[in-house]
């Protein structure tokens, strides 16, 4: 007997939306408006949105371990990312780590690179670097004692990850305004031992105002970057032509908000840190030479299934709307704008690259370079009202990841899942 | 321009008719107010005179005539780009014939049905191979499908459009999608003619026609799937959930110059109660390549240690990260994938994820920062049965939500620890920890209420 899995468009109660927020003709207040500028001006600070992450996840061995000693003037890539940094935004690095370990130079050296390529709008990029040396005692063993990670365990951080001309006047909105990338590289030299290292997004920290609540979260005393901030209207002969206490510019700030701020997703890169050695340049990599999809991670699955592992998906960003005065799932599922990018190569023909969300619900990259780059790809990805929300199996959202290739063996070292959306300007 | 009375819910406008009220849009299960076509037939065939066919919500026509094929002559209806079109039928695998069909004369669209389940996008009379796909699972017998043609414009500018093609087998729940890019598509919106299930001529859909639906908006695949094919249960989750409301753009005129000053206020302060979070992610979102197996030793002796205030667990320094936060959230919510090793593990495992403010018992752990905060942790666990067969996971720990305990530099760690029989052996594949907002605290305003 055939089943059909659904039969009603709708159900028949549908709801609307409040009117009630819409009940105008009183008085103006300055006070609520100005509890709706304030509320506005603090969205996009909120964020502290992670870009990458390395560090011992789950491994059982260090690279640098008894008789393993890597040379302490090579680079070895531990993994890379690619994203759109929030506007506003810059980077910075907090890092545990331990005592290091025997390098097969003298002195030994434990040390970490961070190359970031800033991209602005107009694809010019501008390359930093940025290091730190995490070194702690006497090279050599890690202490052996019951729980001596945790006793001998080291946090430090690198601030101010963002390109060197940001506070030269006029370029800090090449930087903040329009949609500027991160390439992020983690290079490890010599014998590091890092538990965990995040790399993170932070406000710029730029507060003109007297009355700012918190300068940490207040992004918006920089010239240009008022279409995702909202300013006070003192006079009524303003460039937009808006006199009326800023309404117009209210709307804009909204709309642009809505279609430039959403989560990172995913960040993962290869490596880990029990399966290198100390003469490995390059994170490890994953291949496939199958025609058909195969699991990124677990070869054996070949579809989608919730109730396999995965990534999560949890976020609160929604495409309900999409320039429509109604609501598209009425607060039952939710879907976002991705963009997925996959760092890696084929030898021959195409390899393609799934991110999948649901039965219905993946985007594909389609890679055809023969040598390790970026690729990236857009789409929608099904994510659920709330990171609580699961399937109608009571499975979690989860992401799963895919490949194959035409010909030829399908590498892959890294890939990333943004929230994406072309920004249309004010 | 309008005044503010026109652009009350129900009746706002968008685009080209932004003048026109349609206050019957969206009156009727199907319709949306992007809807502006909408032809239900109850399952006739496409061939015959259908006695309630269409069931126009869109308020631009009242008097559709309906006849074999069911072309019209108007700019009523014409599809436009970005949009979407979507149509339920039972189609068997000899079935063929034309599902859309919008021609001006100069520019025109199709979408053509073929034996064995194929549909093709035409464009300008060109057959678009890209966007081809097949309906998965179709037999002899006729089968409830749902096809979908759906538009948004290129993201990445290097062409004007970009199509997703997707179509469903209700009867077998399978799926396909095509997606490619391609050039404009805009049949001329006068002098058009709309063939719904036809072309006018002598291709018409052979199969049974159920419902079509032409709207003016891109439809995200989750979006075609909540309407037509399996609607998802609304959800009641522990904390927050976020459902935004529209907030029109200044295109929409609704903040200018002789419209009331209030309105637009109000509905931005709607729009960020529900905007707030939409930076945040997940925590931790780790999806292990390489799992290793783990015994009642558990970690290296050097790297476990025993949980402070629960000290039968054995935390793992190999599950240890340290996140910020979202500034705006104030719980987590975790989950765990484990499997057991086939064969061999037997006894339990208490699994635990903890969040905490400071590494225990290390009081100088900052370089470059204030002196940490006592040490506070929150904690979930959960204790599985191993077995002696494969048996593997999501921990989801009752779905518990726990308190977020700050580190007073914006954010907190994270571990996993656990409590092993003698005989157990597992591994772990993922680890999530997702940001939620308690529903106990007021938003992001934290008491600051936005003034009604």
């Amino acid at each position: 007997m055939a089943v059909y899995y659904e039969e009603k468009i709708f159900p028949a109660d549908v709801p609307k939306p409040p009117i009630g927020p819409l009940t105008g003709l009183a008085p103006m207040r300055r006070a609520r408006y100005m509890s709706v500028i304030r509320a506005q001006d603090k969205i996009p600070g909120l964020g502290r949105r992670t870009h990458f992450r390395r560090g011992l996840r789950g491994a059982d061995e260090w690279l640098a371990h008894s008789g393993d000693t890597p040379a302490a003037a090579t680079e070895r890539t531990v993994g890379r990312s690619r994203c759109i940094v929030t506007p506003g935004h810059f980077l910075q690095c907090v890092h545990h780590f331990i005592q290091h370990g025997t390098t097969s130079d003298s002195p030994a050296q434990a040390r970490f690179e961070l190359e970031v390529r800033w991209v602005d709008a107009a694809a010019s990029a501008a390359s930093e670097s940025y290091g730190a040396s995490v070194e702690k005692g006497v090279a050599g063993d890690e202490p052996t004692g019951n729980g001596d990670l945790w006793t001998a365990l080291e946090r430090d951080h690198l601030v101010q990850i963002r390109p060197d001309d940001v506070d030269v006047p006029g370029t800090l909105n090449r930087w903040t305004v329009a949609p500027c990338e991160a390439w992020l590289e983690w290079e490890d030299l010599g014998a590091p031992r890092i538990v965990d290292a995040v790399v993170y997004e932070v406000p710029y920290r730029a507060a003109f105002e007297a009355d700012d609540d918190g300068s940490e979260l207040v992004i918006h005393g920089a010239s240009g970057l008022n279409i995702l901030t909202p300013l006070t209207r003192l006079s009524e002969t303003t460039p937009d032509g808006d006199p009326r206490g800023g309404s117009l510019h209210m709307l804009d700030v909204h709309h642009a908000q809505t279609q430039r701020l959403g989560p990172i997703l995913v960040y993962w890169t290869n490596y880990t840190e029990h399966n290198t050695t100390g003469g490995d340049t390059e994170d490890d990599d994953t291949s496939t030479t199958s025609s058909t999809f195969v699991g990124l991670i677990r070869g054996s699955q070949t579809a989608y299934d919730a109730t396999l592992p995965g990534w999560s998906v949890g976020c609160y960003a929604h495409d309900f709307l999409h320039n429509s005065d109604r609501l598209i799932m009425e607060g039952r599922n939710g879907a976002i704008p991705v963009r997925v990018r996959v760092y890696g190569n084929v030898t021959s023909g195409m390899g393609t690259f799934r991110f999948q969300t649901a039965a219905h619900s993946y985007v594909d990259v389609e890679v055809t370079a023969t040598s390790d780059q970026w690729t990236d790809a857009y789409g929608w990805l099904e994510v659920g009202v709330s990171p609580e929300d699961q399937d109608e199996d009571g499975n979690p959202k989860v992401g799963q990841a895919f490949f194959k290739t035409s010909a030829g063996t399908f590498t892959l070292r890294d890939f990333q899942v943004e929230y994406d959306r072309t920004w249309d300007g004010p | 321009m309008a005044l503010w009375g026109e652009h009350e819910w129900g009746t706002f406008k968008w685009g080209d008719d932004a003048d026109t009220p349609t206050d019957q849009q969206g009156a009727e299960p199907g319709a949306k107010q992007d809807t502006y076509y909408l032809g239900k037939s109850d399952g006739q065939a496409a061939a015959s005179n259908f006695t309630d066919f269409a069931t126009d919500r869109s308020g631009y026509g009242t008097s559709f005539v309906t006849t074999s094929g069911h072309p019209e002559a108007t700019a009523d209806w014409l599809p436009v780009f970005p949009g979407a079109v979507e149509f339920r039928a039972g189609i068997t695998s000899t079935d063929t014939g034309t599902l859309l069909s919008a021609d001006d004369g100069a520019n025109s669209i199709k979408l053509v049905l073929a034996t064995g389940g194929v549909i093709t996008p035409t464009i300008n009379g060109v057959a678009d191979t890209n966007g081809q796909v097949t309906i998965p699972g179709l037999t002899g017998s006729e089968q409830r499908c749902v096809v979908a043609w759906i538009t948004e414009r290129d993201r990445d500018g290097n062409d004007d459009m970009r199509s997703y093609l997707c179509v469903w087998n209700t009867a077998t729940g399978q799926f396909d999608m095509a997606v490619w890019d391609h050039s404009d598509i805009s049949p001329a919106l006068s002098g058009a003619t709309l063939g719904i299930w036809g072309d006018g001529g002598a291709s018409i859909f052979s199969g049974t026609a159920y419902v079509a639906r032409v709207s003016r908006r891109f439809h995200s695949p989750t979006e075609v799937k909540e309407d037509w094919v399996e609607v998802s249960y609304p959800l009641n989750p522990t904390g927050e959930k976020r459902v935004e409301p529209l907030v029109p753009d200044r295109d929409s005129g609704f903040g200018d110059v002789g419209e009331f000053v209030g309105p637009p206020e109000s509905i931005v302060a709607s729009g960020i109660h529900q905007a707030d979070l939409r930076l945040a992610g997940p925590m931790v979102n780790e999806n292990y390549n390489d799992a290793p197996t783990w015994d009642s030793n558990y970690a290296p002796d050097q790297w476990d240690r025993a949980m402070p205030l629960n000290t039968t667990v054995f935390l793992m320094g190999n599950y240890l990260v340290w996140t910020p936060r979202h500034r705006g959230i104030n719980a987590w919510k975790a989950r765990v994938f484990v499997s057991a090793v086939d064969g061999v593990s037997t006894g339990t495992l208490e699994v635990v994820c903890v969040c905490f403010n400071k590494i225990p018992n290390n009081g100088v752990l900052v370089l470059n920062g204030p002196t940490p905060p006592s040490y506070d942790h929150r904690y979930v666990t959960q204790t599985l049965s191993l077995t002696t067969t494969l048996s593997e996971q999501w921990v989801d720990f009752s779905d518990a939500i726990r308190r977020l305990v700050d580190d007073g530099q914006g954010g907190c760690y994270f571990a996993l620890g656990f409590l092993a029989s003698t005989n157990a052996l597992w591994n772990v594949h993922s680890w999530h920890v997702d940001s939620i907002l308690d529903k106990t605290t007021n938003g992001i305003m934290g008491g600051e209420a936005l003034q009604p």
